[in-house]
This record gives C-alpha cells, structure tokens and sequence, in this order.
C-alpha cells in the first residue's frame, strides 16, 4: 500500500515555481507530492483584490512588512496556486540584459535568452496570454496618452488572463487552473494546509517536519525535495534546518511608490482589475503603470491626505492608483527567529533608490498631469496634492525616508543560483550547495531584480531546472 | 471579551466614525464589520509582531488613563476621538504609528462594503 506521506520527489509550495516543476516531473512518470501551506479554494471563491481574498489567500491576511527605513509592505499567497492566484497576471519574459548578467556575474550555466527561449514557449503555450480584445479601461488610457506626451515609452502587456468570447470578463489564467491541473492528470497529489516547518536529512532522501492547518503534526519522506515557497519562506525553512549559511542572507525586490489621480471625468468602472499598461523609463531603471483602484485601496493609499478622505467616497470614479517602481538591489535579508514560524525580513532601500523613486515620482505626476489629471496625491507624508507643473518642480530632490510608504509584489534572490558558493545558495539548476537531493525552484532563484514583473522568469527557470533535474535539458 | 479585544473594537468604531461622517448610508453606523475586520487582522499578524501589537493595544487602552481619566475602551465616542488625535499628533512615531496601522485597517473594511 501507497505510503501517503512519502513520493519520490516533494514540491513543497504550489506557486508558478512549484506547479510547473510539479507538472514538469509527474508528466516524466515520477511521484510526485505537493505540499502547499494555504488551503485549497476554486478561483472564484471571492472577488479579486477584496477583503475576502485578504483573508482566504494572503500571508498573514496581507499585513507583512519588511523591517527597515523606510519600512516597505509586501504580500505574498498562502493558497493551492501561490502568487499567481491573488496578482495582477501580468507576464513578462525576464530582459535579456538581465539574463546576460546573471551568467556573467554569477556564473549562472546554461541561462542565456537563447537557452530559456523553449522554456518561455512553452510555458506561454499552456497559460494563453491575452490582451484587451476591446478598449483598454480609460485610466489605462490615460497613463498611455501622459507618457507619449513625457516622450515615455508605454506598451499594453500581455496578461495571464482568458478573455470571455463575450468580451466582458473572462478568466484569470492561474497554476490552479493550468499547471496543477496537468501536474494533476499526471498524477501528482497535492495536500493543502500542510506547513513545512523544516527539513532534515536521513539515508539520502529527506524528513519534512510539517504542521496542518489544525495544529497537528506530520511527518514526510521523500526521496528529493524541491522547496518552491517563495523568497520569503524558502530561505526561512532552509536556515531553520541548517542546510544553508548563504540563504536569506540576500533579499531583492521592486520597491514600489504610488500617486492617486484625480481625473474630471470618470475614470474608474469599479470592476476593471489591474489595467495592464506598463509606460517604462528604462534608462534610469523605472516602470509606471496602473493599480488596483477599488474605493478600499484609494482610501487607504490617500491616508497621508486626511482632508481629501472624502473625496474617495464623493468622487471615487473619477480617481486611480498608478505607481512607480523602480529596481532594489539584493541587500534585504530573511531570518528564522528561534520560537516564531514567521520570519522576519529586513531590507533598508539605499539612498540612490530613494533618489530613482523621487524620480519616478516626479516623473509620474508629469505624466498624469499631461493625462489631464487635475489632482494628485502621493503616498508620501507632508507631500501634496500637486495640480500643476509649479508643485511637481517643488517637489524636494531629497525625499525623507520615514515619509515614504513603500510596498512591493515582487521580491527575489534570497537563495541566488550560480557557481559561486560564497555569493549564490544554488547552483545553475537551483541545487542548494552542499547538500544532496535538495533544490530550489522559485523567485527565490534569481540572481538580481529583473525590473519586471517576475512571474514569466520563475516558471521558465522552473521548467528548466526540472528538465536538468530529469536528465531531459 | 479580552481588555486587547475591546479597545480593538472601542479603536475601530471611533475610527470608521470619524471616517463616516457625513457620508451616505454604506458608510454608516453599526461598525462591526470594521471591528471583526481588525480582530482578524490583528490575530494574523507575523507571530513575533502580534504580541507586541496586543501590548501596545492594551498600553493604549491604559494610557486613556492619563489622557482621558479612564480606560480608553470606556469613554465616550468623542473622548475616544480626543485620544486617537493626540496619538496620531503624537510627536512620537511608535504612536503615530499605532493609529496609521488601524486607522489604514479600518479605511479598507469601511471603504470595501
């Protein structure tokens, strides 16, 4: 009889990184066990971006910060498909550049855009990228119209998303709907609510001590274990184990800095998502685009401007979030605390950051005034609200750190692959150095901050690592 | 109901109260919703925050003592308010702080109905 706490090879997280190595390795005829914190729930158990989601699908029902100055929030899925269950689905293929770099600075073997090309394909080939089959939303428009007048270059760009054939609506093209199916038919089980607290090693395969949702404790076997629980949890649960001196002891992310504009006309249907229009500055190392906008986070991102709280319940269609982002370095760092499940992440944004996202904040009201906004309102403290050019060359070139209120989706390279055993906890192909049987395979992996939205990189590198892992690559 | 749990609850109806005001019935009066919605957040906080959290909270409820007489968590909606004011106002950050994150919980539950 089928051990049900032991497989041949254990995924523990079922984000883009884990589904596709899961769906990956089952559809190669191996066993395959996912182990996945958050519970199980369909894709449309609540509505997207709500208080419901918070509570079903975040990490700590959304309140994680990282400790430094400024303090930057964050949110990460705790649910059966990981991130790509609560982001905006935006895909990008990691930039060449950035790729390059990797191989030259880290050594990373075999990462080159030509060796990751199947690897996008084919990834892309399952998930159906779209894009608006009518007009984009008008706030989307509005930033597309802002940056072609700043001399800004500004793309729609694909999501991971099915449109209805209706046009209206459509599907959110997520791993529970894609590669977990398939890792699914394929044979591959999947236990939700499981925690993986740690891991230790016994006759060459592995010992997962986990706890349920319920408190319990478990205990797994497996043969090889790959950890794919993002940036975060991935090198808690490996300095928890003592398996790795060099994990967590990076951390990269996109710190990301937002203005709410106020249009004269409407410009918020209440219903739109995220638009997906990315305006990019390349040269100085920033991206704007489009934010969720329900009247929940408008009232939240205008907290700096007490007087004009109001207005979000007055004239909330006539108001969007749009953001700045820009690319942090991997100075951040994750530590296992003794007693505590939680890890606690640190990262202090370098003072040339906080000069680039004075820039893009600049740079941003440009655009939205150019768009036609007639008010805007940073989230920074003491800053605001500007209606013209006047207040935008007002704004000091020195921003105070303890004013800004950060946040970020994106964060990365908390376990670096590469050869280089002082600098990268992985190899080429995400195995941890020193240690057998043991690979990671999620944003945890790359090497530096890709300046885009990450979830197109981790699935690619995910697929080709579990080829490498298979002997298929 | 736990000292932490009610000055939670006192903390979220004078906020999403003050953030009412004026405004049409979605945003109005009873605030349990926002109450249960910061009771929640609260109890999922990264564990090594959540304790300190609670003290501060409780601290709060206590220090109504000294701005208001008594218990924050037993004083009148508009002595409540006096008391958030002068925390948000505080010169010290920790309570500026303090009021920024459930004043930040409470917009979100208020605005999400």
């Amino acid at each position: 009889m089928m051990d049900e706490n032991a497989a041949d090879i254990v995924v523990v997280g079922s984000g883009p990184g884990g589904a596709v190595a899961a769906a990956t390795l089952a559809e190669a005829g191996r066993d395959v066990l996912i182990l996945e914190d958050g519970p199980e729930l369909s894709a449309d158990s609540c509505a997207p971006f709500s208080i419901a989601e918070m509570r079903q699908k975040y990490r700590n029902a959304g309140l994680t910060v990282a400790a430094g100055s400024p303090r930057i929030q964050y949110v990460e899925g705790r649910v059966v498909g990981g991130g790509s269950e609560i982001n905006s689905g935006l895909y990008h293929r990691t930039p060449e550049k950035v790729l390059e770099s990797w191989g030259e600075e880290f050594g990373v073997r075999d990462c080159s855009p030509a060796h990751l090309r199947p690897h996008f394909e084919a990834c892309e080939q399952e998930l159906g990228l779209s894009r608006y089959p009518h007009d984009p939303p008008l706030a989307a428009r509005k930033l597309q119209a802002g940056a072609r007048a700043c001399g800004i270059e500004v793309r729609e760009i694909p999501r991971l998303f099915r449109c209805a054939d209706s046009g209206a609506g459509g599907q959110r093209r997520s791993m529970s709907r894609t590669f977990l199916a398939r890792a699914r038919n394929a044979g591959a089980r999947i236990s939700s609510g499981i925690r993986v607290l740690g891991l230790s090693q016994e006759a060459g395969g592995w010992n997962l001590a986990a706890q349920s949702a319920q408190g319990e404790k478990i205990a797994f076997k497996a043969a090889h274990v790959f950890l794919s629980c993002g940036a975060i949890q991935t090198p808690a649960i490996l300095r928890r184990s003592s398996l790795s001196a060099v994990a967590g002891t990076t951390l990269a992310l996109h710190p990301t800095i937002k203005i709410v504009a106020e249009f004269p006309e409407p410009v918020n249907p209440g219903s739109w998502g995220v638009p997906s229009f990315q305006a990019s500055d390349a040269g100085n190392g920033l991206l704007y685009g489009c934010s969720i906008s329900s009247p929940a986070h408008l009232s939240v991102s205008l907290l700096d401007h007490p007087e004009h709280l109001p207005a979000v319940a007055e004239r909330w269609k006539n108001m969007a979030v749009y953001y700045a982002m820009t690319e942090g370095p991997a100075i951040g760092r994750v530590r296992a605390l003794p007693g505590f499940h939680d890890p606690l992440v640190s990262y202090s944004l370098p003072s040339y950051c906080i000069e680039r996202l004075g820039q893009g904040l600049r740079s941003l009201a440009q655009i939205l005034l150019h768009a036609g906004a007639q008010n805007l309102y940073p989230t920074v403290a003491g800053l605001g609200p500007w209606q013209n050019r006047q207040d935008i060359e007002r704004i000091p070139a020195k921003l105070d750190p303890g004013a800004l209120r950060l946040m970020t989706i994106h964060l990365f390279s908390s376990c670096r692959m590469g050869e280089d055993v002082k600098r990268c906890a992985t190899g080429s192909f995400g195995e941890v150095h020193g240690q057998k049987n043991l690979r990671v395979c999620d944003a945890s992996l790359l090497c530096s901050a890709p300046g885009v939205n990450p979830q197109g990189s981790i699935m690619a590198l995910a697929r080709r690592n579990a080829l490498e892992f298979l002997g298929k690559l | 109901m736990t000292i932490a749990e009610k000055t939670v609850s006192a903390i979220a109806y004078t906020l999403a109260r003050e953030h009412a005001g004026g405004e049409g019935e979605r945003l109005q009066a009873p605030f349990n919703d926002v109450a249960r919605f910061l009771e929640y957040e609260l109890a999922h906080l990264p564990d090594y925050l959540r304790p300190i959290v609670k003290a501060l909270t409780v601290f709060f409820d206590v220090a109504g003592i000294i701005h208001l007489g008594g218990l924050f968590h037993r004083q009148e909606p508009n002595e409540r308010l006096r008391q958030v004011k002068a925390w948000r106002s505080s010169r010290l950050s920790p309570c500026r702080e303090f009021i920024r994150f459930y004043e930040a919980l409470s917009l979100f539950a208020l605005h999400s109905r």
